[in-house]
């Protein structure tokens, strides 16, 4: 499609995009390439060289039970991007579907849908995905990155319907419906691409934000369970250790923080890509 | 003006309605029995059939969801199920700590974060602007409790300028600081880019070339009518991330150890008490559709198209 090609070039141009899309790429390689890039086996322990500060052999130190904090960060960011994206996906599969019936039937079931939407929003979702993974007995990624996607996916849902709403006033969606095509195609053909574009930014950002609760929620222990190298679980690992050996913690965070700011920037730079397009085309 | 608020105040009806109900269904659902819970794994069956029944756990789903619905009619909470307590009193006994932080870190945030993006919106492209939006960028990307640690590490331990947790007495702001700062971060970083992006868009308007007009200089024009007009959409980040601050304080103040409802909340998750769980959550979410309401309100004192258009 000629919007991916026009992207791909705008995209080269957007310096912010790119950063991220760099962070994001890099982060990707490092999960997928853990085991060839991790020096050690992030699972094993080795008390004899437990809370080294960083050296040559172990860049970042090492944790109480003498495992390599770098390896493990590797690994993490393998847990970080699952949830992540993940979540995300499990909340646009809701949110599109609920956002496109809304804005194509209208009337009550807009409204039925639009409220319940509010409901969700309402709820402080860190503290509603906290309260459900808790009653779990056992917390665990899979059920993180479920909680988290069916939480989120009232922002998708408002974003969709605005989009497709403002989408269907203009003409090729007449023309399109003059020309006779059915409701379903004209929802998926003609009116779903265009919408998309607000909901890749969105997505993107609430990637981002999942690697956020899923730390949170790793910090708590309602996470990624121990041995399990979750960035959040190794700041709570390290937190006895705070003062004296602070790498501990300050390495997995500042790798979330990384993370996170390469979503973000991306998101940013999609954003800034995709508006000015949309308002040329609007007045084109 | 007052059938707006009304018609607002209407509407949020439904969906507390809708909320509470949401809150008791998946505390139901879940699996994981409370009772065993209670009791812990050595619980023998006679004991649990007891506690079962006084707590009502025996019924069937809706006679409980009806008794749920009208106990929080009446103000009801619930009673924990480790403390022997009513809900309502542990979480109000804990609402000033929670309030007294939050009010300090949205002030900060406020102050901070709107300063921030009018001096971006105002030196755009420049070194400036630049480094408010690094910064920004970088406020929302960190994690509230790795920041709290660390904000607590080099400023309690290392530089020992102020205490490392804690509430202290009730008028000190030194045990305030810590926790303040690090919860309002990430709201600065979303204020003080919405202030920049929706100033930047108002500047280009008619209505200040009239103020220029007027004879006012260049900055003043824009903080005086470009901020007024800018305030909707501030108004607006504020108010949908108020949800974050709450979410943000039950970091904080799990790692300041500060004795607010957020560290209740995360101890009553920890002790899987669920009434506290519930209550909490209802809570939250209650302040959170007011704070909206307040937003909604605001913005007819703001913006006058928005009452006339009703």
């Amino acid at each position: 499609m000629g919007l991916i090609r026009e992207s791909w070039q705008q995209l080269r141009k957007n310096k912010v995009a790119l950063a991220g899309a760099l962070i994001v790429v890099l982060l990707v390689v490092v999960a997928a390439l853990a085991p060839a890039i991790a020096p050690f086996d992030p699972y094993e322990a080795n008390l004899e060289e437990a809370l080294e500060s960083p050296s040559g052999r172990h860049v970042m130190g090492t944790d109480y039970l003498g495992r390599d904090i770098f390896s493990r960060i590797v690994y993490g960011a393998r847990i970080s991007l699952q949830v992540g994206i993940l979540a995300e996906m499990i909340s646009l599969a809701i949110g599109i579907f609920v956002g496109a019936i809304a804005a194509h039937y209208r009337g009550w079931v807009d409204q039925t849908l639009m409220r319940v939407a509010d409901m969700f929003f309402a709820f402080p979702t860190a503290l509603l995905a906290m309260a459900v993974i808790a009653v779990f007995e056992e917390p665990s990624i899979t059920k993180i990155f479920i909680v988290l996607g069916i939480v989120n996916w009232a922002g998708i849902a408002r974003l969709v319907r605005g989009s497709i709403l403002s989408v269907k006033e203009r003409e090729f969606a007449e023309a399109a419906r003059a020309l006779g095509v059915r409701p379903r195609r004209l929802i998926a053909r003609h009116l779903l691409p265009n919408a998309l574009a607000p909901v890749f930014v969105a997505a993107t950002i609430g990637v981002a934000g999942n690697i956020l609760t899923e730390a949170w929620l790793s910090f708590l222990g309602l996470g990624a369970q121990a041995p399990l190298a979750s960035w959040g679980s190794m700041i709570t690992a390290g937190q006895p250790f705070i003062y004296t050996k602070p790498w501990i913690c300050l390495c997995p965070g500042l790798a979330i923080v990384i993370t996170v700011l390469g979503f973000n920037l991306f998101g940013d730079g999609l954003r800034d890509i995709l508006d000015p397009r949309l308002k040329r085309a609007a007045s084109g | 003006m007052y059938r707006y608020i009304l018609k607002r105040l209407v509407l949020t009806v439904p969906v507390l309605f809708g909320i509470a109900t949401m809150v008791f269904v998946l505390m139901f659902v879940i699996p994981g029995d409370p009772v065993r819970l209670l009791m812990g794994q050595h619980g023998d069956p006679d004991t649990e059939a007891v506690i079962r029944e006084e707590l009502g756990l025996d019924r069937p789903f809706h006679v409980q969801y009806v008794r749920f619905l009208g106990r929080l009619l009446r103000g009801d909470l619930g009673r924990s199920y480790r403390q022997r307590r009513d809900v309502k009193e542990i979480l109000f006994e804990r609402l000033p700590a929670t309030l007294k932080l939050g009010t300090a870190a949205l002030g900060l945030a406020v102050l901070i974060g709107i300063t921030a993006g009018v001096l971006a919106a105002l030196n755009r492209n420049k070194p400036v602007d630049g480094a408010v939006m690094v910064a920004s960028l970088i406020g929302i990307s960190t994690p509230v409790f790795w920041l709290g640690l660390m904000l607590m590490l080099v400023f309690a331990a290392r530089l020992k300028w102020l205490p490392v947790a804690g509430y202290g007495t009730a008028g000190d702001l030194r045990h305030l600081a810590l926790p303040a700062v690090s919860l309002s971060m990430v709201y600065i970083g979303y204020i003080a880019r919405m202030t920049r992006s929706s100033l930047l868009e108002v500047i280009g308007m008619e209505f200040l070339r009239t103020a220029r007009a007027k004879g006012l200089g260049p900055r003043a024009a824009v903080v005086k009518h470009g901020l007024k007009n800018a305030l909707i959409p501030i108004v607006t980040v504020i108010g949908l991330n108020f949800a974050g601050l709450l979410g943000g304080a039950v970091a904080t103040e799990t790692v300041f150890a500060w004795p607010g409802i957020g560290r209740a909340m995360v101890d009553a998750i920890r002790m899987r008490d669920v009434p506290v769980i519930e209550g909490g959550v209802i809570l939250l979410s209650l302040s959170f559709v007011f704070i909206n309401l307040l937003v909604d309100i605001s913005y007819c004192a703001i913006d006058p198209r928005v009452k006339l258009e009703e």
